[in-house]
């Protein structure tokens, strides 16, 4: 079966909208309380619904999550941290899809995914999460590269293959905590180009709040900006890439008023950058897994605060002045590593497993063996997340100097306590939305 | 202060970025880590134990994955280790098992730490006078 490639203007249904579709988060151990958990988040206004994968499936635990999966079903308690898509019959979870008139988007954090987005396409899914390297170094230790990477040109060709026109989105957030935007932009490009080049469907590229709105804008468009000059020096066709924004993914606090200010600000973000989605949190993350209740609430609360914002207005010259120069180091700097992965290396397997090996896409705290762990970050006074420590130095002097001047920090002379300092959202009781 | 700790998290658990900061924090009071990372097999487990011969174990739960925590610390004391030597700790609550499995693990005679949020000064305390106390049984034990 063949069918045509998505152009750069369709964008399904995003198309018609003006604001982020709202997409909650959410796995339950069985089809009766995913079905319950999708009800409650439709009737509270999800524009996209989650089917997160519980971590036994993720890593290929496949006998104790179907050992867990059927005590689930037959006690009716939650045994699992999500959905055991493998474990479940295909024709329950395809009518469960069927029930619903949302697409349903899978997120898992599975580095051999084929045989689960497999399913997923089989039983109606229409988003399928990850890439060759977002769902490999922050969520394994010793996954082959080369199979990942292999795995993920099959699932770029098995969304081909689907009915449907999928949304391929990757997760640029990476493990979420102290990520140097550039190490976003990079994966964001070269994962929405493995897509592009291997035919998987739309591209979407994933960023996510890291507490400096500035920062945050800016690494979207310098991605844009990129990914358009990189896809031409591959001589690919180019699709206008989609983008969603995950609110902010670090440790949330406890009071739940303040967790709603970090909540409403990355909305606000969102709205702001003109994301296609929202991927949104609940008031009480810090708490554990949130109950259906405060999924849905959480939902209610988004879309009502994109309902009565107006993102329209003008930032501050000085804002925007600082987006600009922070873009314009990013957009320099990214093209400059990206060519010296392009002099060394023609293939795009290659590319993609040569960009972790040779410590161009190294994110703190990952915990891949693969990785080089030389590149961490800390963050500045104005809340910025600031490379303080390149080894092996794969950045220009330039790039590095500036972001250590702005840093005023070394990784070597910081306590363990000073990092969770860093890891936490800087400042939620300064917050302006 | 000296001691050797080996550190990791179990079953599914990929939550790298505690387990990361807690090596740091016993590095820096100078105990010797050796940092297996994250969903670490029962038998690079049992191997390491033997190789690295460590005083203490240290294992992470972030999702609360249990039942393979308690078969880790079952396999660690049939290798001749004693449950005392063990400590747990993370989001233990998080996953079903925790109410039930949570009461046996501490029975067991392993530490838990049931705080999810320990602060690194109380984390060092807890290691080091487990270290100390391990210490003086292993002078104890030469003296005799």
């Amino acid at each position: 079966m063949s069918k045509l490639m998505p152009t750069s203007r369709d964008k399904r249904y995003y198309e018609n909208s003006t604001s982020p579709l709202v997409q909650p988060r959410g796995g339950r151990s069985t089809v009766f309380e995913q079905s319950k958990l999708w009800l409650a988040l439709e009737d509270a206004g999800a524009d996209i619904l989650p089917l997160t994968i519980d971590s036994k499936t993720r890593l290929g635990q496949l006998e104790s999550a179907a050992s867990a999966y059927e005590t689930a079903t037959r006690t009716r308690t939650e045994t699992l941290n999500g959905f055991p898509l493998l474990s479940v019959p295909i024709s329950e979870a395809k009518e469960m899809i069927l029930a619903t008139r949302l697409p349903v988007s899978l997120r898992h954090g599975t580095p051999m995914a084929e045989n689960l987005v497999k399913r997923a396409l089989e039983v109606g899914v229409k988003e399928i999460e990850g890439g060759p390297l977002s769902y490999s170094i922050p969520y394994s230790r010793n996954a082959d590269l080369v199979e990942v990477i292999k795995s993920w040109k099959s699932v770029e060709n098995l969304c081909y293959q689907s009915r449907d026109l999928i949304v391929r989105e990757n997760f640029g957030i990476l493990t979420a905590c102290l990520v140097p935007p550039i190490q976003a932009v990079l994966t964001n490009v070269l994962e929405c180009s493995f897509t592009i080049e291997f035919q998987g469907g739309i591209p979407m590229a994933s960023f996510g709040a890291t507490g400096n709105r500035v920062q945050d804008i800016a690494s979207i468009e310098a991605f844009k900006q990129v990914f358009q000059w990189f896809i031409e020096r591959r001589n690919l066709t180019f699709i206008d890439p989609m983008i969603a924004f995950h609110h902010w993914m670090g440790p949330f606090p406890r009071d739940e008023g303040n967790a709603l200010k970090i909540i409403e600000d990355g909305t606000y973000t969102a709205q702001l950058v003109r994301a296609e989605k929202v991927v949104v949190k609940t008031a009480v993350e810090a708490l554990g897994v949130p109950t259906i209740e405060k999924n849905a609430e959480a939902v209610k609360t988004v879309q009502g605060f994109l309902a009565s914002t107006d993102s329209s207005q003008k930032s501050s010259t000085a804002d925007t002045l600082y987006v600009e120069e922070e873009v314009k180091c990013l957009v320099s700097e990214a093209k400059l590593l990206l060519e010296q992965l392009l002099k060394d290396y023609k293939q795009t397997e290659e590319i993609i497993l040569n960009s972790v090996l040779s410590g161009y896409i190294d994110p703190p705290f990952a915990p891949h063996q693969s990785c080089l762990r030389g590149l961490k970050s800390l963050r500045a006074k104005d809340g910025s997340v600031r490379i303080c420590r390149d080894f092996p130095g794969r950045h220009s002097e330039n790039f590095v100097e500036r972001e250590f001047a702005i840093s005023k920090k070394e990784w070597s002379n910081s306590s363990a306590d000073e990092i969770v300092t860093d890891i936490q959202f800087p400042g939620f009781d300064k917050l302006k939305v | 202060m000296n001691g050797k700790v080996l550190l990791g998290t179990c079953g599914s658990d990929v939550h790298s970025v505690a387990n990361s900061l807690v090596e740091k924090c016993l590095v820096d009071i100078g105990i010797q880590v050796r940092n297996l990372g994250v969903a670490v097999s029962m038998t690079e487990w049992v191997n390491a134990t033997a190789e690295f011969n460590p005083d203490l174990l240290m294992v992470g739960s972030m999702n609360g994955d249990l039942q393979p925590l308690v078969e880790l610390v079952s396999s660690i004391v049939d290798v001749g280790y004693q449950p005392n030597q063990i400590i747990v700790g993370g989001k233990l609550r998080l996953g079903s098992d925790g109410p039930s499995l949570i009461p046996f693990i501490a029975a067991s005679g392993v530490h838990v730490i049931e705080s999810e949020n320990p602060t690194f000064a109380e984390l060092q305390r807890i290691v080091s006078s487990k270290l100390m106390n391990i210490n003086v049984e292993v002078n104890a034990n030469f003296a005799r």
